[in-house]
This record gives structure tokens, C-alpha cells and sequence, in this order.
């Protein structure tokens, strides 16, 4: 009798462990990779992404992480764009650090670590890369930040209404920019303009005067810059050194671009992903001051998208988790995504996920104004 | 001709500024036998260390004094901490470069701990666009030629009239036969890392002034350097300068037809050209075989 019922018990159990839903298995911390600019020519955009994230996640972590599990952030480097480096960071993401999700940052490397993502089924958030290569590039990679082709269309369609003909570009020697001029030339030939000058260069140059001479030469109406960060500082600078008069127009803005160009960069448009530090919302204002109290200085755009996809991805994380089972893994949390779509963008208003995996966000036209960003107005982005 | 004329001074303007870098790599390289990488640190270090004088307040020209003392005091510092007990233990010169490499590294790193990563700038020179019949330049570019002409000639005048000159070139010329005649070999090993860090640094500031710099600013300036003393020949300061203008020229005057995207590879295509053609360099001596 003892005997039975022991066996029973034995049964019974066993059959009650598989038939109740598993519960969550929460693993011990929620580790994210992160692909950046630490060092190098870019080592700007890796600081202030870093930042960005590691605010995020103290302020996610102060409050009890998701639901007592907190976050933990795993910094790797790509040297300022360099696909090898990307590769040997994310395998050792994947091989040692088993992190489902990672912050990625570039085109370039971007592009290079997908193969190894989709193989382990590693969910991408790129908040940085901004090249047209990136649509549909894998099923596991989306983006909160609206890719350049969609900032240049804005351009160009600026450039059309000031009555901008003859149009020049310089742009980075990389898919990123070679990405934008394929995108945006037969656009803006079919608007009726011609294009002079194509000018590349490596990303990282610090001298330009010899694609500026070329430029120049051709007298353009405009020139276009399909560049960011520091380069585009010094490029405007030595554009404007060399007697360049014509109006320059871009899809980037930073301090640092702005602290090298100096009076030289002064009344330049731009479009770009809007992002005011003293937005309408309170979550952007509240952002802004931590950071600033953090680090002492004002975020912009970038430290904004990694702090906000640190946010998303907590959101992910809570979502899979209600459906139980093992949800720490790409699949569940990229399966979330593309059922929650909308969510919450720290620029105010929402970051709306499209079937390609880009996202649309608030753009906008601005000018540089005694060396900081003056908004002008909102871009409606007709993709 | 316009853009000829604007490629040719762009050309001149980036050639001198290499051809600091050059002169001073190639002293060190002709003289020591050492192949200094952690130059590229040295140069870096002559900016950050006039960005740091600035910033306490000292006018640019006394920062630039200070960045020119920083970086002088650092060359000699490598040779005695890293070079000299490397050479006493007869290291091959692969493990020197090795040791050169490594402490280019470490320092960069340490520059971007102690500064950051982002561009810095300096402030304060009286800076004016230039516009002459329609080639365009700035008073900086002047200054920098300026600087670049002072320097090289000031370098063979001393290597060519006074007495520690001449030791450096004895040196140069057989170590073992120097230290026969009595030259302390040693001490003008010192000398040279000490005069060629202080001449890479006013490249290092003008280029500060003139675009920013970051920690890495180093490596590109000692590629090329390195280049253009195997393009002019090892052991000539002249042809180190010469080399250096050659890639500036070549960098700027070659895109003219082709895309500039290309600009990079130009200098290595140079490199390349010589060591097929002269291996020994434009102005180099005739290397002998089994030179004791």
C-alpha cells in the first residue's frame, strides 16, 4: 500500500511537471553586448552611446531591473568602423558572453556580424548605422534610428525648394555613404537636378582640401554631405578655408563637428533624426537632466537612441516573459517586437517599427545657429 | 589650371607637414637604427601636451613651447626606458620594433584615458582664408610651410656645422668606428631621439590648430613618415623631406583624374614604385652587401 501510493505520488508529479506551463526561466542577469566606437576616429559616437546605454540600464537597474533581474552591459569595440573587429566582437558575445541581444553601431560592422547573428539567432538594435544596405538586411535586425536615405530624401527635397540646381557631394568612402549616393542620385535627378561633383572619402580623413579643390572647381549650387561626426567639421572648415562659398548641406550634427568647424559651419541646414535635449516630453527632459548630472555635458541623437533601445529592449524582455517558457533568447524577444511595433521614443512621440526593420522617428530640418542645433521644422518622411 | 594650381599648394601644404614627421623618423631610424613606431605617440603627445598648456592659461605660443619640452622629454624617456635595455640584451631589431609598436599602443591609450577620445582643438592663432587667383589657402598653411622649411633646414645646419652635428653624423655613419674615436654613443642616441621628438611636434600642434586631433592622430603620421624615409632612402634627412613631399605632391596632383577615394592607396603605390625600381631610395646610399 505504502508502496503504491508512493508511486503514485511519483506519477502524479511527474505528470503535473510536464502539463503545468514551465514558468519563466529568468536567467541570473540580463547581459547585453554592445557593438561600438570605443576607439578611433569614431571613438565620439562610442563614448556617448555607451553613456547613453549604461544610463538606461542604471535607471532600469535602480528600479529593480525586470522584476528583481537586472541588466548587465558588455562594452566591445569596433574601432571606428572596422568590420574584422566587429566580427571577433561579436563572436566572443555570442561564444562567452551568450548575450541574445546586442547594441550594434556602423554600417559596416553592422553588416559584417550578421551572418554570426542569424546564426545564433541573435537579436540586432542599431541606433548609429545609418546606410540603405541595412533595410531587410536579416530578420534579426531593426533599427531605431531612420536610416540616411530617408534624412537625404529630406535634403534633396530642401535643396529643390531654395532653387538648388548644380548639386555636389562629398561622402564617406563606405556603405554608408556610397549607400546614400546610390540611393539619392536618380532621385534627385528625376526632381530635375544634375550632380557635379562625386567626391569620396575614407572614413576618419582629417584632410579634404584635395576633394574640396575638386568641388570647387565644378561650382556647384550646393554641396551635399553624406559624412558624419568629427569629418564633417573638418571638411566644412577647410571648405570654407579654401574660398568654398556655395551653401553645404548634411544629414549629421555633433559637438565635436561643430566645436572643430568653428564660425565656418555657422547657418548650415541639415536633417536629421530630432532630438531636443529640451523636448516637449517629460521623458526627454528627464533623460537629458541624469544625463547631463552623469557626465556633464548634453546628450545628443546617439547617446538618445542607445539609452532608448536599452528601454526597448526592456519592454521586449517583459513582453516575452509573460508567455513563459525560455524567453531570453533573439527569437522571443525579436517575435515581441514584431508584435508590439510601437513604443515609446525618448525624442518624444513613438518609434514605429516597419516590416523591414527600420523604424520611423520625429526627423527634422535644422541650422546650426551660434554653433548649436536651431530646430526649423518637422520633415514628413514619405517612404 | 585652376585646380592644378590648388592641387599643387594642397600638395606642398600636406607635404611638409609630412616631411617633419619624415625628417625626424628618418634621424632616428639613420642614426640609432631603430625603427621608432612609438613616434607616431611622441607627435600625438606634442599636441596634447600644448592642448593641456593651453588650457592652463599659457598663450599659444608658450603652450607650443611646452608641447615641443613634453614631447622631447618623452622621445628620450622610450629610448632610455624601452630601447637602451633592449639593445644591452642584443634584441634583434624585430623585437625592438615590436617593443616600438607596443609602447605606441599603451601610450595612445593612455593619452585617450587622460583626455578622452573626442577631438580636441586649439585655439588662438590668427587665422585668415586666403583667396589668390582662385587658389585658396589660409594663413595657417603659410605658417606651416614656414615651420616645415625652418625646421629641415635648421636640422642639416646643425647636423652639418657643429660639433654634436657632426657626432650624430659619425654615428650615423659607423657606431663601432665613433665610439673609437671617442664619441659616447650613447649620449648622441640620446640627442637625437631628444632633437627628432621636439621636431615632430610642431607638425603635431598645426595640425591641432588646424583640424583637431584625437589619440590615434599618431599612427597615419608615422605611416607615412615611415614611407617616405624608404622612398627617399634610409640614412638622408633630405631625402626624407623629399620623399615626403613626393606623397604629398603625388596624394594631391594624382587625383586630379581619378577618384579621390584613391588618395589613400596613392602613397603605398609610391612606396611600391621605389622599391621595385630604386630599392635603395631616391637620394639613399648604395646598400653593400655584408656591411660590417
Amino acid at each position: 500500500m505504502r508502496r503504491t501510493s508512493f508511486s503514485l505520488v511519483a506519477l502524479l508529479s511527474l505528470i503535473a511537471m510536464t502539463v503545468v506551463p514551465a514558468r519563466a526561466a529568468d536567467p541570473k542577469s540580463y547581459k547585453i553586448g554592445t557593438i561600438l566606437a570605443m576607439t578611433g576616429a569614431g571613438a565620439f559616437y562610442g563614448k556617448v552611446m555607451s553613456q547613453g546605454a549604461q544610463l538606461a540600464m542604471e535607471e532600469l537597474n535602480a528600479r529593480g531591473g525586470v522584476d528583481g533581474v537586472k541588466f548587465e552591459l558588455v562594452v566591445e569595440d569596433h574601432k571606428s568602423g572596422q568590420p574584422k573587429e566587429a566580427v571577433s566582437a561579436i563572436n566572443k558575445l555570442v561564444n562567452i558572453d551568450r548575450v541574445p541581444f546586442v547594441l550594434t553601431s556602423y554600417s559596416s560592422p553592422t553588416l559584417a556580424i550578421l551572418p554570426i547573428a542569424n546564426e545564433h539567432k541573435v537579436m540586432l538594435l542599431n541606433g548609429g548605422g545609418v546606410s540603405p544596405k541595412l533595410v531587410n538586411a536579416s530578420p534579426f535586425l531593426f533599427h531605431n534610428r531612420v536610416l540616411a536615405n530617408y534624412q537625404a530624401l529630406g535634403v534633396v527635397e530642401r535643396a529643390k525648394e531654395r532653387g538648388f540646381k548644380k548639386m555636389a557631394m562629398l561622402h564617406w568612402n563606405d556603405d554608408a555613404g556610397n549607400g546614400v549616393r546610390d540611393f539619392i542620385v536618380p532621385i534627385w535627378k528625376k526632381m530635375g537636378g544634375a550632380v557635379v561633383a562625386d567626391e569620396a572619402h575614407p572614413v576618419g580623413a582629417t584632410d579634404f582640401t584635395t576633394q574640396i579643390a575638386k568641388i570647387k572647381q565644378t561650382q556647384p549650387d550646393l554641396l551635399a554631405m553624406w559624412t558624419w561626426g568629427k569629418d564633417l567639421g573638418i571638411a566644412v572648415k577647410q571648405a570654407r578655408d579654401l574660398g568654398f562659398t556655395a551653401p553645404i548641406m548634411g544629414i549629421d550634427y555633433t559637438p565635436d563637428a561643430a566645436k572643430i568647424a568653428g564660425a565656418a559651419i555657422e547657418g548650415q541646414e541639415y536633417v536629421t533624426d530630432y532630438f531636443n535635449p529640451q523636448g516637449d516630453e517629460k521623458w526627454t527632459r528627464d533623460f537629458s537632466a541624469a544625463y547631463r548630472k552623469k557626465y556633464g555635458e548634453e546628450p545628443e541623437i546617439y547617446a538618445a537612441n542607445y539609452y532608448e533601445g536599452v528601454y526597448i529592449l526592456a519592454e521586449l524582455i517583459r513582453a516575452a516573459k509573460k508567455k513563459g517558457g525560455d524567453y531570453w533568447n533573439g527569437q522571443r524577444l525579436k517575435a515581441a517586437l514584431t508584435e508590439i511595433r510601437k513604443f515609446p521614443s525618448v525624442y518624444g512621440g513613438t518609434v514605429d517599427f516597419q516590416e523591414d526593420g527600420t523604424s520611423l522617428k520625429r526627423v527634422a530640418l535644422f541650422e546650426v545657429k551660434d554653433g548649436k542645433p536651431a530646430f526649423k521644422r518637422f520633415i514628413d518622411i514619405k517612404k | 589650371m585652376d585646380l592644378f594650381a590648388q592641387l599643387l599648394v594642397n600638395g606642398v601644404v600636406a607635404g611638409s607637414l609630412y616631411a617633419l614627421v619624415a625628417c625626424s623618423f628618418g634621424l632616428i631610424l639613420g642614426t640609432t637604427g631603430t625603427f621608432h613606431f612609438a613616434h607616431g605617440v611622441v607627435y600625438a603627445a606634442g599636441a596634447y601636451g600644448a592642448y593641456f598648456a593651453a588650457g592652463l592659461g599659457l598663450p599659444l605660443w608658450a603652450a607650443a613651447g611646452v608641447g615641443i619640452a613634453g614631447a622631447a622629454l618623452l622621445g628620450t624617456l622610450i629610448e632610455v626606458v624601452v630601447y637602451r635595455p633592449l639593445r644591452r640584451i642584443a634584441a634583434s631589431p624585430l623585437v625592438i620594433l615590436i617593443a616600438s609598436l607596443g609602447t605606441l599602443i599603451v601610450l595612445e591609450n593612455a593619452i585617450a584615458i587622460g583626455f578622452s577620445t573626442d577631438a580636441k582643438v586649439l585655439e588662438g592663432f590668427p587665422r585668415k582664408g586666403i583667396v589668390l587667383g582662385g587658389v585658396g589657402f589660409t594663413t595657417l598653411h603659410v605658417t606651416m610651410v614656414a615651420v616645415s622649411l625652418v625646421l629641415f633646414l635648421g636640422l642639416l645646419a646643425f647636423l652639418r656645422w657643429t660639433r654634436r652635428g657632426k657626432a650624430i653624423r659619425a654615428v650615423a655613419n659607423s657606431p663601432e668606428m665613433a665610439e673609437i674615436v671617442g664619441i659616447d654613443t650613447a649620449r648622441v642616441f640620446l640627442l637625437v631621439f631628444a632633437l627628432g621628438s621636439a621636431m615632430a611636434a610642431p607638425a603635431a600642434i598645426l595640425i591641432m590648430l588646424d583640424r583637431g586631433a584625437t589619440p590615434d592622430m599618431g599612427m597615419d603620421a608615422i605611416l607615412i613618415a615611415a614611407i617616405a624615409v624608404i622612398v627617399g632612402g634610409i640614412g638622408s634627412v633630405p631625402g626624407a623631406a623629399l620623399g615626403a613631399l613626393i606623397i604629398g605632391l603625388a596624394q594631391n596632383l594624382g587625383v586630379m583624374k581619378i577618384p579621390s577615394e584613391w588618395q589613400a592607396a596613392i602613397a603605398f603605390g609610391v612606396l611600391l614604385l621605389v622599391v621595385i625600381l630604386r630599392p635603395r631610395g631616391l637620394v639613399g646610399k648604395k646598400l653593400r652587401r655584408a656591411e660590417i
